[in-house]
């Protein structure tokens, strides 16, 4: 169990990205929605949870929940092997004895799954909006219970857990973050050319900076305090920018530049041949003049 | 009038219609179906999937309607399996188009459950370099039926160097009616220039829109580390080196290529057999992948280059 207390719970934005939409499609008269997660263990102990599926919620009937749990679940495996059961999701976060058969019904899954996942996690997310802010928890469960006799019952115990974004993610979620910006009651954005979004990147750090300056300049004018840790983030900083000679540094940008401009004229070159390749082609088809 | 008349009526101003003859004008995207498509096209290379959702009419544009895009799944990769196997069989096209339905068909019938609307209007695809169009995505987006279908594409290894490189498409009418009549493969390539067509204009670019709903907008609220500066650092060199590999392959294979078309012209005018179109048609594709590699070069260096001169102006 000792292990257990270091794991720390990665979640993928689209996990909870899928866990929103599934809620937004609920049926009228149902309060939560249950999921299976889908995920993979890191070397390290990690768990990752890197996906999931939306299972019909209906405690009645635990066999029919089974049924499409195993039916979406073999769909997903054809998809990415890699990924199994780590768990399931719920948006009610009240977690209790309701949750004990849907926990023990996965401990099964989780087994089957053959990777040494003691408990599954199970993953809240609180939809309701009450706390002004999505907020999420991640628990795992044990066994109640004296010496070998039969459990008892389970004790839900919450676990570390982030949100982490990988750099493939980054993108995506770096559109979708623009579109928030915008402030609209149904924030939407079209993607930008690489150009524009240099720009973007610009005005942010200019943006840091100021904010850094601010910092330095009230600190120097006794406004503040200053904080002996910023200010050894700030030299850490500054001491990174590499210090180059400049007849180096100028030598280094020739080459660059050139070995850019001559690539860029390399594919100027090939475009040309081929619109020349294509007029001839055209000739011999319809027998046109050039 | 009577009450059922105008039920009717109201039904039909609730519901607009949308004309048979409307084209597709652009594409709006849920966040789901965004991040879905990033997280499989970064997993395997040549991912594909079904994007579900709902059309309405542009209230912009007459005869043109908007694809409302808010699911998707993703395909299995049922041709790397029947490339790859140990066994030494391979499965037909025929079989993986079959595989391909019943597999959507499952997964159709499971999210209905869920209220996802199960309209397949469109497919997305991992592209490397750009390269859009070949005939398997021709046979794939064709599979879909669906003349008002779309296309999305994203580029994960170019998205790692700039911003996301999303792109959609829809099919030219003129492809469209040409493809109705004959196999793709078998259109002669006199039919493609009458028609005005080349391997460019078959899929043509729309406007593409990313939209959050309310839910999510909360959640990216409370998102950590908002600014993304790690596209500031300096071009990456490896990407370009990627891509020019990839262009002097198909510059290659496109020099064997006409040296066999020369081979077949000098039979044709000794024995009147004809080139085949198939391989004409290759030719064609070959040159426009080629094209496609030389404008990400372009763009990729009209990225490059500010931000060369930016350093070195930060430098003095």
């Amino acid at each position: 169990m000792s292990s257990l207390t270091s794991q720390i719970v990665k979640i993928s934005p689209m996990v909870i990205l899928s866990i929103l939409d599934h809620f937004t499609r609920r049926h009228v008269d149902q309060e939560y929605v249950i999921g299976t997660l889908l995920g993979t263990i890191a070397e390290n102990g990690d768990i990752i949870v890197s996906n999931c599926f939306a299972i019909p919620y209906n405690v009645d009937a635990i066999n029919d929940v089974e049924e499409s749990h195993r039916t979406l679940l073999s769909l997903f495996r054809k998809v990415n092997k890699l990924e199994f059961v780590i768990g399931w999701y719920t948006t009610d976060t009240d977690i209790g004895s309701s949750h004990i058969q849907l926990q023990n019904f996965f401990s099964k899954e989780c087994r089957h799954a053959g990777k040494d996942l003691q408990r599954p996690i199970v993953l809240t997310v609180d939809t309701s909006l009450k706390t002004n802010s999505i907020q999420s928890h991640v628990y795992t469960s044990s066994n109640i219970g004296v010496g070998d006799s039969p459990s008892h019952g389970l004790f839900f115990s919450s676990l570390a857990f982030e949100i982490t974004t990988t750099s493939e993610d980054r993108p995506g979620l770096d559109l979708l973050l623009q579109a928030s910006e915008t402030g609209e009651a149904t924030p939407s954005i079209e993607p930008v050319s690489d150009f524009h979004y240099l720009k973007r990147c610009l005005a942010a750090l200019d943006n840091h900076l100021a904010v850094i300056l601010d910092y330095v300049n009230a600190v120097c004018k006794g406004e503040i305090e200053g904080n002996p840790l910023i200010g050894r983030q700030i030299s850490h900083v500054l001491s990174s920018i590499p210090q180059m000679p400049a007849d180096e540094l100028e030598e280094a940008f020739n080459t660059d530049l050139q070995d850019l401009l001559m690539v860029v004229y390399l594919s100027k070159l090939t475009r040309h041949q081929l619109s020349i390749a294509r007029r001839l082609q055209n000739v011999i088809s319809l027998g046109r003049d050039l | 009038m009577s009450v059922a008349a105008a039920a009717a009526a109201n039904a039909s101003s609730a519901v607009p219609t949308i004309p048979n003859d409307a084209i597709l004008g652009s594409v709006t995207i849920d966040a789901l179906v965004l991040m879905r498509i990033i997280k499989h096209c970064n997993e395997s290379p040549n991912a594909t999937g079904h994007i579900l959702g709902f059309q309405t009419p542009d209230p912009t544009q007459a005869n043109t309607i908007v694809s409302n895009l808010s699911h998707c799944y993703a395909l299995p990769n049922l041709g790397a399996i029947s490339n790859n196997n140990s066994w030494g069989f391979s499965i037909s096209p025929a079989q993986i188009r079959d595989d391909k339905i019943a597999y959507s068909s499952s997964m159709l019938d499971a999210l209905v459950d869920f209220n996802v609307e199960a309209n397949v209007f469109g497919l997305y695809r991992a592209i490397q370099f750009g390269e859009v169009v070949s005939f398997e995505v021709i046979d794939d987006f064709l599979a879909l039926e669906h003349p008002t279908a779309t296309m999305i594409t994203y580029d994960p290894i170019r998205s790692q160097h700039g911003a996301a490189a999303l792109r959609a498409f829809r099919i030219s009418k003129e492809f469209l009616s040409l493809s109705a009549a004959k196999d793709i493969r078998r259109i002669p390539s006199e039919d493609y220039a009458k028609a005005g067509l080349t391997f460019d204009n078959i899929f043509e670019e729309i406007p593409l829109t990313i939209r959050n709903s309310a839910l999510v907008s909360a959640f990216l609220f409370d998102m950590p580390n908002k600014t993304n500066l790690s596209q500031l650092s300096l071009p990456d060199n490896v990407y370009f080196e990627r891509v020019i590999d990839a262009l002097a392959d198909r510059i290659n294979d496109q020099t064997h290529l006409t040296a066999s078309m020369r081979q077949y012209g000098g039979r044709y005018l000794h024995n009147k057999k004809a080139v085949t179109e198939e391989s004409r048609l290759n030719a064609l594709l070959q040159c426009t992948q080629i094209e496609s590699y030389c404008k990400q070069v372009s763009q990729f260096a009209g990225q490059a280059l500010p931000k060369l001169f930016l350093a070195k102006g930060d430098s003095q």
